[in-house]
């Protein structure tokens, strides 16, 4: 298995490499009225709007980091941008080095966990569990601003 | 084209087998039953003639009537073509009817039926018979269904050709047709089949594998592209940072030459000082004679004030003996030698006075012309040389200074290389995730990524290094900045001692011509003096002849002394002018000395600044050739990041070339 891993304050999580479109510098975002909370906005990537969910915000870190990436990974056929602090690099782990993870893992929320990946002797990552990110209510309230504001122009 | 006739040929050639080897078995099956149907029948006839033959011998061997036999054979013979003979034999064995047809016939068979009554043996009967008709029939059957079956067949294939072409051949043929575009790199080829059933599921799924395929190739391409502008962007950034490495070192190397200039002058500066020193201890030499010489002078005028006060009193007695001439006439020779040795000894006093005042008079101008000419010389040489070396400290702050600029320039460059190296990453990372999702056509793309990778994380640690290095050089920069600084203070420092040391010799020249001009005045103090002994020496002489004849004129004598006493007045006062003018000079002397040391000693304070910022330039170039030795390793490392990025854009440049073989542009027709 491939994963790209990041790092959000001093935590690494990982994602699955085919669900990543790419990698892109932070953008101008776009802040449009009644999105929800947890959107930091939307980017216009090459003509395309993209929600982006800032990680910090989502496992409830308050303070902003320096600088920041943006991963685009598709959920549901749809392109949702996860601001992140740094990425890494691309890992092969084996799947016995995956691990499920204890029903609170270090605080997180068990539900975004996947599982856990030793990518080598020092580090530990969160595999994220890319369509539980958001929630179903969530993304429905997506959709529809993504709607409205497509509608709107 | 080929492996869709070959599927169609070999489909319809196998079907096409298996029903010609049903058929041909259906055929032999038919036959064979047909064949023994026949011979069944024809033996069931055979069997039935034999028995009704059989019945009617039996009758006619009882009744002995051949007769009604006769005809029935005949009937029979008559009504079966298949049976050809019929011979009736009576138990004897002789033949007693015998009826055969005059036919030719293949395959001749006969049987034998016993004719009994009530056990007993009558007679036998034989009939010949031929299979031939049933071969007839069974060849005119095989034949009629070979025909219709072959047409059967014929119908069966052109129907399975029809519509197996239409629903699959032709279908396989226009994938097959965009796969080989494919294979040959058109990537803008799209197969126009829409069926439900499986062909139209492979052509939906080679569409999509065609669209991934064109997606990431168009990807892969952009990042080449992407890849080769940021390789070109780098590489001209690092010509950029070459330049000014170079135009750096290029600085520093004027800063070199500026201060070996600097300590050039300086060297000629000790030197000049030396020789300055060496004039000062020449000057002072002349003066300690001189004052030797003014000591001397001095010693002498004492002696010959001393001598004059003798002689005054010597006239003065001779005065007051005057009247006791007559009778001490003797005595007044004697004592008129006396003051002719005197005044003889006076005289030649007044001539050493005059020497060696003459003497003073020329060491005072010597010196005078010592201290204007060698020594003025050497002092606006120094000056000359410390505004050069000013001028040349100015530039070096200049170049210093521009420097630093030339430093922060660096630093920008620094940091546009971060960027470009962070851009770099990115795009490498990007690459890599769409290697691996492009699986086996990624793979040679991958080992660019990975070398991007590496290129960029290289970069980076070069960036820091060369930041670490520019940080050297821009505290070595600003150490040279202080040690400029402290320079320019001892220069300064060494201008004031010069300027001081011009002015002691301005007033060492002023009292050497003061010196002079003493001399001078004593000189002629002197000359007046020995004019008024020579003017005694003539009147001792002309005492001497009066005393000669004193005794013819004693009244003549007393004037005569009287006169000698007027002028050893004014010898007297001559002499004490002398006297004094001689202590002026000493005096004179002795502060000429004094400032001559204070000179010395300004001169050495300069020797020692002198040598101080050697040391200091010394320590300058020591920098500088530092800050030129880490600029070369700059270079260096730089050229070396320059020559790997150089084979990278090779090697992204075959890329982009394998890439372009994907034609994925619509206007490229």
């Amino acid at each position: 298995m491939r994963f790209l891993v990041f790092q959000v304050k001093e935590e690494f999580f990982a994602v699955d490499v085919f669900r990543v479109v790419e990698i892109i510098n932070p953008m101008k975002f776009h802040h449009v009225y009644d999105l929800p909370g947890f959107i930091e906005g939307l980017i216009n990537l090459r003509g395309e709007l993209i929600p982006v969910v800032s990680m910090r915000k989502r496992f409830g870190i308050e303070e902003q980091s320096e600088s920041s990436r943006i991963i685009i990974v598709k959920v549901e056929n749809e392109k949702i941008g996860l601001e992140v602090d740094e990425v890494l690099e691309i890992v092969t782990v084996d799947e016995d080095r995956l691990s499920k993870p204890s029903r609170l893992f270090r605080g997180f929320r068990a539900e975004f966990i996947e599982s856990v990946a030793e990518i080598d002797t020092e580090r530990v990552a969160i595999i994220l569990n890319l369509d539980k990110v958001l929630s179903t209510e969530e993304k429905i309230m997506l959709k529809d601003s993504k709607k409205r504001i497509t509608r709107d122009g | 084209m080929a492996m869709k006739k070959r599927l169609t040929v070999r489909f319809i050639v196998r079907i096409v087998v298996i029903l010609f080897v049903a058929q041909v078995l259906t055929l032999l099956w038919s036959t064979f039953s047909q064949h023994r149907r026949l011979e069944e029948n024809l033996d069931k006839l055979v069997d039935l003639s034999a028995e009704f033959v059989e019945s009617s011998a039996r009758t006619a061997f009882i009744k002995n009537d051949f007769a009604e036999l006769q005809d029935v054979v005949e009937d029979i013979l008559e009504d079966n073509e298949e049976i050809i003979s019929i011979e009736v034999f009576d138990n004897s064995g002789l033949s007693v009817l015998k009826k055969s047809k005059n036919v030719k016939a293949h395959s001749l068979k006969s049987i034998t039926a016993q004719v009994k009554s009530d056990s007993k043996v009558l007679g036998r009967v034989v009939i010949g018979y031929t299979t031939g008709s049933i071969r007839a029939v069974i060849v005119k059957f095989i034949s009629v269904n070979i025909a219709f079956q072959i047409v059967i067949l014929y119908l069966i294939v052109m129907f399975i050709y029809y519509y197996f072409n239409k629903e699959v051949g032709e279908k396989i043929e226009t994938i097959s047709g965009v796969i080989s575009h494919v294979t040959t790199g058109d990537l803008r080829q799209r197969v126009e089949v829409d069926e439900g059933n499986e062909i139209g599921l492979i052509a939906r799924g080679l569409n999509f594998l065609i669209e991934r395929l064109f997606s990431v190739v168009n990807r892969l391409k952009s990042i080449a592209t992407n890849v080769a502008t940021a390789i070109r962007q780098l590489n001209l950034t690092f010509k950029n940072v070459i330049n000014s490495v170079e135009n750096q070192q290029k600085s520093i190397e004027a800063v070199l030459t500026d201060v070996k200039d600097a300590s050039n002058s300086q060297s000629k500066i000790i030197m000049r000082t030396e020789q300055l020193l060496n004039i000062s201890g020449e000057n002072l030499s002349a003066l300690l004679e001189l004052k030797a010489s003014s000591e001397e002078i001095a010693s002498a005028t004492e002696e010959l004030y001393r001598n004059i006060n003798e002689s005054y009193s010597s006239v003065s007695e001779l005065t007051q003996s005057s009247h006791n001439v007559s009778l001490l006439a003797d005595d007044a020779s004697s004592s008129v030698h006396e003051a002719s040795a005197s005044v003889e000894q006076i005289s030649q006093s007044v001539k050493e006075v005059e020497r060696i005042a003459k003497e003073s008079s020329n060491l005072s101008a010597k010196t005078a012309d010592i201290v204007a000419e060698k020594g003025m010389l050497s002092v606006a040489d120094a000056v000359e040389r410390m505004e050069q070396i000013e001028q040349s400290m100015k530039n070096l702050k200049e170049v210093i200074e521009r420097l630093d600029i030339r430093s922060k320039d660096i630093e920008k460059i620094i940091s546009v290389i971060k960027d470009i190296t962070e851009q770099t990453g990115l795009l490498s990372l990007n690459a890599q995730i769409l290697a691996v999702q492009a699986g086996e056509h990624g793979k040679s793309f991958s080992v660019v990524a990975e070398q991007m990778q590496e290129l960029s994380s290289r970069t980076a640690k070069s960036t820091k290094e060369i930041a670490s290095i520019v940080q050297t050089i821009q505290k070595e920069i600003k150490d040279a900045v202080s040690e400029t600084k402290q320079t320019s203070i001892l220069i300064r420092d060494g201008n004031r001692s010069v300027v001081k040391t011009a002015e002691s010799l301005n007033d060492i020249m002023l009292a050497s011509k003061k010196s002079a001009e003493i001399a001078h005045k004593i000189e002629i103090a002197a000359t007046e003096q020995a004019k008024g002994l020579e003017l005694i020496v003539t009147a001792i002489e002309h005492i001497r002849a009066m005393i000669q004849d004193v005794n013819r004129a004693t009244d003549e004598q007393e004037r005569g002394l009287n006169y000698l006493l007027e002028r050893i007045s004014s010898i007297k006062d001559a002499a004490e002018i002398t006297k004094k003018a001689t202590e002026e000079q000493v005096e004179s002397t002795t502060f000429i000395t004094n400032n001559i040391e204070t000179a010395n000693e300004k001169t050495s304070e300069i020797a020692t600044a002198s040598s101080q910022q050697q040391r200091v330039n010394q320590r300058i170039v020591k920098s500088m050739e530092e800050a030129l030795k880490m600029g070369k390793e700059t270079v260096r490392e730089v050229k070396e990041v320059s020559i790997f990025i150089s084979s990278l854009q090779t090697e992204v440049e075959l890329l982009k070339k394998e890439i372009n073989i994907f034609k994925t542009e619509e206007k490229e027709e």
